[in-house]
């Protein structure tokens, strides 16, 4: 059965607590990475339950709803797979956030190089968004506009557009609101590489959106 | 007519709201048994594809030592048969090489 449920209600919200949960709600990420690498593959199950809000909350933002429950699999299925390079040098959560990060990337990229994003123009509802949202009009307001459903499609439109690194590194940095030093870690980059990549990125977002709205 | 400046400040503004926008994701109770599926299939390949190369393991060894046996049994044939031969080939090519090919040697022609 699917529900529709609201992502800050997840952890509330999803099954109770599995045997497999109980047996090692109390073990730190390590112990338990230990023992999957020992063997009881069933122990996975309790860092899963532990981080799919985690996971579900960064794949959420960043790709299409109907493909987010695959993602965010891929996410732990890789995870699994690397578990033994895992050197426990950070924590588990950050391990696994620049993963769900890397899926996201990577699955823009597949979509780019099988040419699945169709490019199609705008809209006269979004060029008609646009003259709202430029208007002159009280904070409220514009949130309001912004909430709407073309604000979506303008922004996909614009991000479609994008490779998939500069998609990422600008919904992080420009978008999310996270810092050079934070986009960095979780793209696993270094810091130089991710400022020059989101200055380009917002450089190009900034062309893209001239060229599509440039003759209205 | 484009867009100004401040326009474009006011466009990714209202992404960034759109953005941060709390969204709705539809999440399968059976999720979590397909992942947990795929891993344990995961897990059987690997423990097969291991009892594989430790089945084939000690194969490995047993083939080793008859190659090295084979090897040594052609080693000593090729020493004691015909052990002029080579050396009465490669006299006749330096003497004259262009009579001396590989047909002649091969003793097809």
């Amino acid at each position: 059965m699917i529900g529709i449920i609201a992502i800050r209600d997840l952890q509330a919200k999803l099954q109770p607590l599995s045997s497999a949960e109980q047996q090692g709600a109390e073990a730190n990420d390590d112990q338990i990475i230990r023992r999957v690498l020992a063997g009881h593959v069933n122990a996975f199950e309790v860092l899963l339950q532990r981080y799919r809000s985690l996971v579900f909350g960064i794949v959420i933002k960043h790709v299409p709803p109907e493909s987010i429950e695959e993602v965010a699999q891929d996410v732990f299925v890789r995870a699994y797979q690397a578990l033994p390079g895992y050197a426990a040098k950070g924590s588990f959560s950050r391990w696994l956030r620049t993963l769900a990060v890397r899926s996201c990337c990577d699955f823009w990229r597949n979509r780019q190089r099988n040419r699945e994003i169709p490019l199609s123009a705008l809209t006269e509802e979004h060029q008609k968004w646009l003259d709202e949202i430029l208007a002159p009009q009280s904070r409220e307001k514009f949130r309001e506009q912004a909430a709407r459903r073309e604000a979506e499609e303008v922004l996909g439109h614009a991000l479609d557009r994008l490779p998939a690194d500069d998609r990422m590194v600008l919904s992080l940095v420009h978008l999310e609101g996270l810092t050079i030093r934070e986009a960095a870690r979780v793209l696993d980059w270094g810091m130089v590489k991710t400022k020059v990549r989101a200055h380009r990125a917002r450089r190009e977002m900034r062309r893209i959106l001239l060229e599509l709205f440039g003759g209205r | 007519m484009g867009l100004s400046k401040e326009e474009i400040h006011k466009v990714e503004e209202a992404f960034q709201e759109v953005y941060r926008k709390e969204q709705d994701v539809p999440i399968g109770t059976v999720w979590e048994g397909n992942v947990m599926r795929a891993i344990r299939r995961i897990d059987a390949d690997r423990s097969r594809r291991s009892s594989d190369l430790e089945g084939f393991g000690p194969l490995v060894w047993r083939l080793t030592a008859a190659a090295s046996l084979l090897a040594l049994l052609l080693t000593v044939y090729a020493i004691t048969s015909e052990p002029g031969a080579a050396s009465e080939i490669t006299r006749l090519f330096f003497e004259d090489p262009l009579a001396v090919d590989l047909v002649h040697s091969l003793g097809i022609v």
